[in-house]
């Protein structure tokens, strides 16, 4: 390989691997040159990591107008990122070392177990004209998977909400949706929704009209996660409070994260709270959301 | 009495209907609407939303129009008719009913934060009350009608402070009122 810069993707698994490598990110000095992530001992890529991909390739192209290239990518997870249509999705920032003389079928909108990464746009009309269709597929997705009308409405409002955060974050965002289902575990359901962008932040967000420079940015998440704030701030939109409600409320096993800046709060469903104020500067705002049921019906009785 | 639906909300603000009712922009325009349609009606009547096979609503969408529609009407700043939910579906009801039990908690000064809404078994409250409130309501709903006297004379009350409840009860939409002959006193009637 080249004097690229070069990240190594070891383990895509759960957020802490994406704290890594943003952690080896920010730590470069970026120069005029591609990004290369090398995925030689990249196994498997879970679906609250894929994001992260794209977070770095567009913080790598505004940083310094080059592009973010994998290299060493297992057949199987290549194969995967193709049927996301990931590289379509995110244009030239985010490319494969070898494109496919094979165009793969995408994966199917419905039968399969996912919604494939979207693009939420920034702009208030076109957030909510395109946020309709993930809103279609997020409804026809889970009415398939779990037939379970409750879990249904949750997942429509907090996919509903977290997208218009986007509209207020003065940048765009993505999201996406997966289904897992793992056979020989107790509570074998799990969904995962992450939502990505790299706007003003929770801090940018709040400092429009509440003092900031004494918080952190852990508190930051905390402060726009108070009703009081989201529902009299400009981050009205936000409906934080209530994604944390739907989410976590009677929730068998949920965990709730949300990332800004150097900070992140995750909250889980008994009631504990992990705060982080460490970590590597990242701008906007990323969330994570997992529930985990042990059969439809308990995945689907969140809220009382 | 008269009963419509969002699909009249939105003819007012002359926009479609959308398939899906989200965000608070949304939602103000909405909102807005609903208080005028109401201002626009006497004292005396009852004005009945259908949300039946209501477009899927967000929770800042629900929040700005019932949320706003409450704090209003319990800060006595939104006067007219009544208002009295119909064909509410469990789910919706429990979320609306979360959005109106939560605002009291950050919006100063709001005691009362409540829409009635008609379930199978008669006129029940979503939202947050005092208990004054409801135990009022309750015997209003039971005779249909309470003057001043009425109140004073079953709860064994001062003049103005049954003046007073009936009053609130008005002021949150959940009586109306029509003057009392022969006097400069009100007559409240139930909502049904």
């Amino acid at each position: 390989m080249s004097l690229e810069p070069v990240l190594q993707v070891k383990s895509l698994q759960s957020y802490h691997d994406a704290e890594q490598l943003y952690t080896q990110l920010v730590s470069m000095k970026p120069v005029n040159a591609s990004l290369s992530l090398d995925c030689q001992q990249l196994k498997f890529l879970h679906a609250s990591c894929t994001l992260s991909l794209l977070t770095i390739s567009r913080l790598w192209f505004r940083w310094t107008g080059q592009p973010t290239i994998l290299h060493n990518v297992a057949p199987d997870i290549d194969e995967h990122l193709h049927r996301l249509r990931l590289f379509e999705l995110i244009g030239e920032t985010l490319q494969p070392f070898q494109s496919r003389d094979k165009v793969l079928d995408p994966y199917g909108p419905i039968n399969d177990k996912r919604i494939v990464p979207q693009f939420i746009p920034g702009h208030h009309l076109s957030n909510d004209l395109i946020v309709g269709s993930v809103l279609d597929a997020v409804g026809d997705s889970i009415r398939h998977w779990f037939n379970d009308e409750h879990l249904y409405r949750n997942v429509w409002r907090i996919v509903s909400e977290l997208s218009e955060n986007v509209s207020h974050s003065q940048d765009y965002g993505y999201i996406t949706l997966q289904h897992y289902h793992y056979r020989s575990q107790r509570d074998p359901h799990e969904v995962v929704i992450a939502i990505s962008d790299l706007g003003r932040g929770m801090r940018g967000s709040l400092s429009t009209r509440y003092p900031t420079d004494d918080l952190s940015d852990s508190d930051c998440i905390l402060m726009a996660l108070d009703p009081g704030i989201t529902h009299t701030s400009q981050v009205r939109g936000a409906g934080l409070n209530e994604v944390r409600r739907m989410a976590l409320a009677g929730a068998k096993d949920a965990e709730l994260r949300i990332r800004s800046g150097k900070g992140s709060v995750a909250l889980r469903a008994d009631g504990t709270k992990h705060i982080e104020d460490d970590l590597a500067h990242i701008p906007g705002v990323q969330i994570n959301l997992k529930l985990r049921g042990g059969t439809r019906q308990d995945l689907g009785r969140w809220v009382q | 009495m008269s009963t419509f639906s969002l699909q009249d909300v939105a003819d007012r603000i002359s926009e479609p209907l959308p398939k899906r009712l989200r965000g608070r922009e949304l939602g103000l325009r909405y909102s807005t609407a609903l208080q005028s349609y109401v201002r626009e009606h006497v004292t005396t009547d009852l004005l009945r939303l259908d949300l039946h096979d209501a477009p899927m609503m967000d929770v800042s969408f629900m929040d700005e129009v019932f949320g706003g529609f409450a704090e209003a009407r319990g800060r006595g700043e939104l006067p007219g008719a009544a208002l009295l939910l119909i064909q509410l579906s469990d789910y919706d009801r429990d979320d609306i009913e979360r959005v109106l039990s939560g605002r009291p908690g950050y919006v100063i000064g709001l005691r009362n934060c409540v829409l009635p809404y008609l379930s199978e078994t008669g006129i029940g409250l979503l939202g947050k009350t005092e208990d004054y409130v409801a135990q009022t309501f309750a015997l209003l709903q039971k005779f249909g009608t309470l003057t001043t006297a009425d109140l004073m004379d079953r709860l064994n009350l001062a003049n103005n402070t049954a003046s007073t409840r009936l009053k609130v009860l008005y002021d949150l939409g959940l009586a109306r009122r029509q003057g009392q002959s022969g006097s400069r006193g009100y007559v409240y009637l139930a909502l049904t």
